[in-house]
């Protein structure tokens, strides 16, 4: 039971961020509660169709083995062991040894395998770490004398129990990690300064341009939203957001076609600079709409036209067309 | 600093109170509370969070180590007590003590932390009777870096659905198909139009974050690098079709349909002359009876109109 506590403590210290996760350290602790083994680790990426291993770690080095396990998954289990992904319920989370689930053809595959580890005569004591029906990871022992006893099972099969909590845990936060970096691409491509605000207007997310704007203007989104709920006129065009507990919404700068389907991060002057290019205006009649010089003008359409990667003025409204 | 064998034995049981059911349980309070409560031998303990912004301070939320009716009444005589007194926390302790009928309480403040805007406080109440001794600020400092993390995970699990929202609200708003995807370009979240393309067999996304041209692919900086954004880029309108229907409403030569051709990709005079195999004034006279027969005073506003396919359709139709 101490491996359990030790393993508890290592997992339950791991920072919020599941990159440094604490998988060396657990290998370290398994490879002391089996000595005379050859202890392995993987999880998997959490993608339902085409599975992969995402994180190894293994006791001894063992070469290849990332590629062998890819390539097994690829194959669906052709070579027996267990159905990648959706393993069958008397698989999951249970300490089970090769000898058992493999037939003699499919043992004799493995061990062949196996081969350059020096592992040729070696058996495997190993757990699916699964959450319900879905596979999260692997883990398990090799012992080149095959012998197995029944502490080494009811010990992996508890740690089992330990591992898997952690690696739900991960899963959630991944999804986490990647719904806030998805939402940060998101604003950033509406082109529009954007942000997610929560029920009192207080943002929780925002995008450059609308930094770009200051402090104020992330204040004045506050009484913007207000304005909204009451049906005034507003800068920002909110749309509320359906989830379990407070109201949040995403405000979204409102611009005119055709000019809100760019989706270019460009200041709201180049915007209206951009506005006269599209119109065929020239550097003249613009400068004169917007009351600038026409050495601005200039300045801002060379520095559309870099920003877009553009040639020519022609170039700009065509590639325009296509975002 | 080392904690006593049975004191060990009390941190164990808080770190696994805090640990088990991570994800089953939405809150850690209920049940980590009482046993706090228990092991700090205090009568009633009280744990809230208070968020401060720049317009207002607000009670996040409020829990007390009681159960059943005491727990309900604690915690509206909390909220009461804060609501009404300048969102000053000790007065609604006070408010709290009275409704529970507690005679002359002490308050102790026990710790307190910051989480991003939230301010976390954990404060016993009651007949104390001594102060908060050696041994109970070691177990505390053993359990709050576990409570803390626990804290920080139920914030960010509150936050996905919201998150996700979001991206969604987002991805609506754009015209063309969009999605996250990951390597091998399975959709996370999409919009509709994505969706509806993915259902429809063989998805493009499968392509785009190996860089297919149609897409603009911006990977996400964090979740692992493993994820992209893509959006379909709008189709550009045929070439073909609108140089036919231009010469059509415009009423070209073949002369001028060829320049237009030309005009249209961007290119000078010069350029033009040079594709024309004529001289230069020669094509700028072709492309001032194009600019006349178009009714357009520049090139770019002749360009502009010439790849707007709606604007040939409303000039065809009376």
């Amino acid at each position: 039971m101490s491996l359990q506590s030790a393993l508890r403590d290592v997992l339950s210290s791991v920072s919020l961020d599941p990159r440094h996760g604490p998988w060396a350290d657990v290998m370290s602790i398994l490879s002391d509660a089996f000595p005379d083994s050859l202890g392995l680790f993987y999880s998997l990426a959490a993608t339902e169709r085409a599975p992969s291993v995402d994180r190894l770690f293994s006791s001894h080095p063992l070469p290849g083995a990332r590629q062998l396990i890819d390539h097994y998954l690829k194959t669906e289990g052709r070579y027996g062991l267990y159905r990648p992904l959706r393993p069958e319920p008397e698989q999951r989370n249970r300490a089970m040894l090769l000898s058992e689930v493999a037939t003699p053809a499919e043992k004799e595959h493995w061990r062949w395998s196996w081969r350059s580890w020096g592992l040729g005569g070696a058996d495997q004591l190993r757990t699916l770490v699964c959450d319900g029906a879905l596979m999260l990871g692997w883990f398990g022992v090799f012992r080149p004398d095959g012998e197995f006893t029944f502490d080494d099972r009811e010990l992996l099969q508890s740690t089992g129990q330990v591992l898997r909590e952690h690696l739900r845990w991960e899963a959630q936060l991944q999804r986490s990690e990647l719904l806030e970096a998805g939402l940060e691409a998101c604003l950033e491509s509406l082109g529009r300064a954007a942000a997610l605000v929560d029920a009192r207007g207080a943002v929780q997310a925002d995008n450059l341009l609308l930094r770009k704007q200051g402090d104020e203007a992330r204040r004045a989104l506050a009484e913007d939203l207000s304005a909204a709920l009451r049906g005034q006129p507003t800068r920002f065009d909110f749309k509320r957001l359906r989830s379990a507990g407070e109201t949040h919404w995403v405000a979204i700068e409102r611009i005119a076609p055709p000019l809100n389907r760019l989706r270019w991060n460009i200041t709201a002057r180049e915007r209206e600079v951009l506005d006269g290019v599209l119109k065929g205006q020239t550097n003249r009649a613009i400068a004169v709409r917007l009351e600038i010089s026409e050495r601005t003008v200039e300045t801002h359409v060379t520095r559309l036209l870099h920003r877009t990667g553009c040639a020519t003025r022609a170039a700009l409204v065509v590639s325009c067309l296509r975002r | 600093v080392r904690l006593r064998e049975r004191d060990q034995r009390w941190v164990e049981a808080l770190q696994q109170e805090i640990d088990t059911h991570r994800l089953e349980a939405r809150s850690v309070w209920p049940s980590f509370l009482p046993l706090l409560a228990r092991v700090l031998e205090l009568s009633v303990l009280v744990a809230y969070g208070v968020e401060r912004t720049e317009a207002d301070v607000r009670l996040a939320f409020v829990e007390a180590s009681l159960t059943g009716r005491r727990r309900a009444l604690a915690v509206r005589a909390f909220k009461r007590g804060f609501a009404s007194h300048a969102a000053r926390p000790e007065v609604a302790l006070e408010v709290l003590a009275e409704a529970l009928g507690l005679k002359e309480p002490e308050r102790l403040q026990l710790t307190m932390w910051k989480q991003g805007d939230l301010t976390v406080c954990l404060a016993a109440l009651g007949v104390t009777s001594r102060v908060l001794s050696r041994r109970d600020r070691l177990v505390l400092h053993h359990v709050l870096p576990a409570l803390q993390r626990r804290l920080e995970f139920e914030r960010r699990l509150l936050m996905v659905p919201v998150h996700k929202a979001a991206v969604e609200a987002c991805l609506a708003t754009l015209d063309v198909p969009a999605a996250i995807i990951d390597s091998v370009g399975q959709i996370h979240v999409g919009n509709a139009l994505a969706l509806e393309q993915n259902e429809r067999g063989v998805s493009p996304f499968e392509l785009a974050p190996r860089g297919m041209s149609g897409f603009d692919v911006t990977p996400l900086r964090k979740g692992g690098a493993r994820h992209y954004l893509a959006i379909a880029q709008r189709p550009v309108p045929n070439p073909e079709a609108q140089l036919s229907a231009a010469a059509q409403t415009w009423r070209l030569t073949a002369r001028e349909t060829q320049t237009l051709a030309l005009v249209a990709e961007g290119l000078s005079s010069l350029s033009i002359a040079a594709r024309l195999g004529c001289a230069e004034r020669t094509a700028e006279v072709h492309v001032g009876r194009l600019l006349a027969k178009a009714g357009c005073k520049s090139r770019s506003q002749l360009i502009a109109r010439f790849w707007s396919a709606e604007d040939f359709a409303k000039q065809a139709a009376p």
